[in-house]
C-alpha cells in the first residue's frame, strides 16, 4: 500500500473515531459548558502522527511521492474543500429559510468550540475518503 | 473541457526488452514511485509529457515509441 493511502486511511479512522466518540459522548453526558464531549476531538491528535508515515522511506531516500500521488491529493483537498464550503454556505443560509429572515437565535459559546472542530473532522473524513477511493480506482491524470 | 486522452503504452513490453527491467527499477530510474508505474502499465493514469519523456530516455526510444494515442495516431 502507498505511503499516501496508509496516511489516508490513519486519518479516516481518527476523524471516525473522533465523531463516534463525540456522538457517544453527547449521548451519555449530554452538551453544555461543562459537558467532556469535545475532548473527543483530541483524537485527531492521531492525523498528525498520520503525516509521520513514510518518514522512514523518505530518509532512505526512497521517492514516496510523484505526480501521481500530487494529483490525487490535490483531487481530494479539492473535493474535501467543495463539501465543507457546501456545508458552510448551508449551514449559514438554512436557518434564513428554514426560521425565517428575522428570527433571532441564540447560540451558546460552547457550540462555536465544537463547530469548527466537526467541520475538520468532515474534511478530514472526505479527503481521506477521496484518497482512498482514488487510490483503488486510479487517477487519469490531468485533462488535456 | 477537452476530453482525456486515450493514451495506451508499450512500458511492459519496453521493460521485458530491456533485460526483463523490474518495475521498481523502472520506478527508481524515471523517478516515480512502482505503483505509478503499475498504474501506468494498466492505463490506469495519464503521465505529464515530462514523465513520459523521463520513461521514454530510460529506454532510450522516441516517446512515440512508448506511448500512443487510442484513436489509431501516434501520440
Amino acid at each position: 500500500m502507498h505511503v499516501q493511502e496508509r496516511q489516508a486511511w490513519l486519518t479516516l479512522v481518527a476523524a471516525t473515531a473522533a465523531l463516534t466518540l463525540f456522538c457517544v459522548l453527547v449521548a451519555l453526558v449530554g452538551l453544555g459548558s461543562r459537558s467532556v464531549a469535545p475532548a473527543a476531538f483530541g483524537l485527531l491528535g492521531l492525523v498528525g502522527a498520520a503525516r509521520r508515515i513514510g518518514t522512514r522511506e523518505r530518509k532512505a531516500g526512497k521517492v514516496v511521492m510523484d505526480e501521481r500521488d500530487h494529483e490525487i491529493e490535490r483531487m481530494a483537498t479539492l473535493l474535501a474543500y467543495n463539501v465543507f464550503w457546501a456545508l458552510f454556505v448551508g449551514a449559514a443560509i438554512g436557518p434564513f429559510f428554514l426560521l425565517g429572515p428575522g428570527t433571532i437565535m441564540r447560540v451558546p459559546t460552547y457550540a462555536l468550540t465544537f463547530t469548527p472542530l466537526v467541520a475538520v473532522c468532515v474534511f478530514f473524513l472526505v479527503n481521506s475518503l477521496a484518497t482512498i477511493v482514488l487510490y483503488r480506482r486510479g487517477s487519469h491524470g490531468r485533462e488535456a | 473541457m477537452a476530453a482525456k486522452p486515450d493514451l495506451s503504452n508499450r512500458i511492459r513490453r519496453l521493460r521485458f526488452d530491456h533485460g526483463e527491467m523490474t518495475q521498481q527499477e523502472l520506478a527508481d530510474r524515471a523517478g516515480v514511485t512502482r505503483q505509478t508505474i503499475i498504474a501506468l502499465e494498466a492505463g490506469r493514469y495519464n503521465p505529464s509529457l515530462a514523465l513520459a519523456l523521463r520513461i521514454a530516455r530510460v529506454f532510450e526510444v522516441a516517446v512515440e515509441e512508448v506511448f500512443t494515442l487510442g484513436d489509431g495516431r501516434e501520440a
